[in-house]
Order: C-alpha cells, then sequence, then structure tokens
C-alpha cells in the first residue's frame, strides 16, 4: 500500500465517521429520541476516532497515528459494551429503537471492532511508511472531510449542551434541558 | 456541559492534529481520552441486571 493510498483510505474513514454522526442526529432529530449518557459517550468516541486519520492525512501514514485510533476504538467499544450487557435482562427491549435489526449500540460496538480490524490491517503495510518527511498533497476532497468532521463534532457539543444543560446528562432524558429551563411555568 | 466539553476537546484536538504541531494534538488527545473515563466511570457505576 502506497502512502497515497492510504491517505485515501483515511480519507474515506473519515467520511464513514462523518455519515454515523449525521445518521445519529437524523434519529435524534427524526424520531425524537435522545441519547443516553452512554449513546453520547459512544459519539465522543466516534469523534475521538477521526484524529488519528486527520493526522494521517495531515503528516502522511505512520503507525503511531493507527495507534490513536485504535485506543478510541477500544474506548468506544468498551463503552458500547457496557450498554448492551445492560439490556441483557427478562422484557428489556433496549433502549431506542433498533436500527435493521440492531439498536445504535450494537452497531457502534460492529463499527468500532471494524475499525480496529482495519488499523490492524493497515499496519501490516509498511510501504506506506517509507516517505515519512513527505507531507501528502491533499485536494478539496480530503481537506473537506477533515473540516466537515470537526463541524460535525462542534453540533454534537451544541446538542449535548441543549439536551443536558449546565449539570450531569440525566440517564433517561427526555426533553432537552435547556430549552425547558427557558420555558414559562 | 460536561458532554459539550468533551465534544470541544476533541474538535480542538483535531484542529491541532490539522494545524500542528503534532505533539500538541497527541497531549490533547490523551488528556480527552482520560477524561472520557471519568466520564465514563461516572454514568457506568450501577450494577449489571445480567441475565443470559
Amino acid at each position: 500500500m502506497t502512502p497515497r493510498i492510504a491517505v485515501l483510505l483515511n480519507t474515506l474513514g473519515l467520511y464513514a465517521i462523518l455519515v454515523i454522526l449525521i445518521e445519529a442526529f437524523f434519529f435524534q432529530l427524526t424520531w425524537h429520541e435522545l441519547p443516553c449518557p452512554l449513546c453520547l459517550l459512544q459519539r465522543v468516541a466516534f469523534t475521538a476516532l477521526a484524529v488519528g486519520p486527520i493526522l494521517t492525512l495531515r503528516y502522511g501514514p505512520k503507525p503511531s497515528h493507527y495507534g490513536v485510533t485504535i485506543i478510541a476504538a477500544l474506548a468506544g467499544a468498551g463503552i458500547a459494551v457496557r450498554q448492551i450487557l445492560l439490556h441483557i435482562a427478562p422484557g428489556d427491549s433496549g433502549f431506542g429503537s433498533p436500527i435493521l435489526g440492531y439498536h445504535f449500540y450494537t452497531w457502534a460496538f460492529i463499527f468500532f471492532v471494524v475499525a480496529i480490524a482495519a488499523c490492524a490491517a493497515a499496519l501490516l503495510f509498511n510501504r506506506q511508511f517509507s516517505e515519512q518527511d513527505r507531507a501528502p498533497s491533499l485536494g478539496l476532497f480530503e481537506v473537506a472531510a477533515v473540516w466537515l468532521v470537526i463541524g460535525a463534532t462542534l453540533l454534537n457539543a451544541a446538542s449535548a449542551l441543549l439536551e443536558c444543560g449546565f449539570d450531569f446528562c440525566p440517564s433517561n432524558p427526555v426533553g432537552y434541558e435547556l430549552l425547558r429551563s427557558t420555558e414559562p411555568p | 456541559m460536561f458532554f459539550a466539553s468533551l465534544f470541544i476537546l476533541f474538535a480542538v484536538t483535531m484542529f491541532f492534529a490539522w494545524v500542528g504541531p503534532p505533539r500538541v494534538a497527541f497531549m490533547l488527545f490523551a488528556l480527552a481520552i482520560v477524561l472520557t473515563g471519568v466520564l465514563y466511570l461516572h454514568h457506568a457505576s450501577s450494577t449489571l441486571p445480567l441475565s443470559f
């Protein structure tokens, strides 16, 4: 795998993260299902996944960049597993509506494991690390991916602030705390 | 507020990953991951009602 292909794959990874963050927002807004604290933590882990690919786009592929992604994916998978285990109980249908048969946290676990496997596979190809001192030449496709993911992360920050207000998030949120406090009694 | 702060911290980490220097991005990433762990422990302290 050449550095150019590694940069392309990392860019596609950024777009995949962007699609996941937008999809989560889509279900939050259209199905009116507010994310629980563990759901928000999984979104945080998805944004953490983007740091490694951005470093690769800026400085070229390096093993440490894949290491950053693996750490983020391990954190996300751990959080998702916790939520999966929470709902293995008689009569518990899970939190939120299922998407294609699985709940969001189950899909999140699958995506985090896929990210770990993809990084492990990418680390097998040493040729991408051969041109260490040359920053990759980037086009609009790559630059847009970086700024769109940063924008989606800031959008999540605004949404989390609206939902949780200035305190810890409730375990089972039913409304936007910050909007509720402005309503007349 | 804590989640919003965490999202902003990761956005800042991405920004430094993009504009450099990379060492700052790595340090911010480490800080953000630790804070994610702390927030996770706050929200995941209840016993799991496991029933296989």
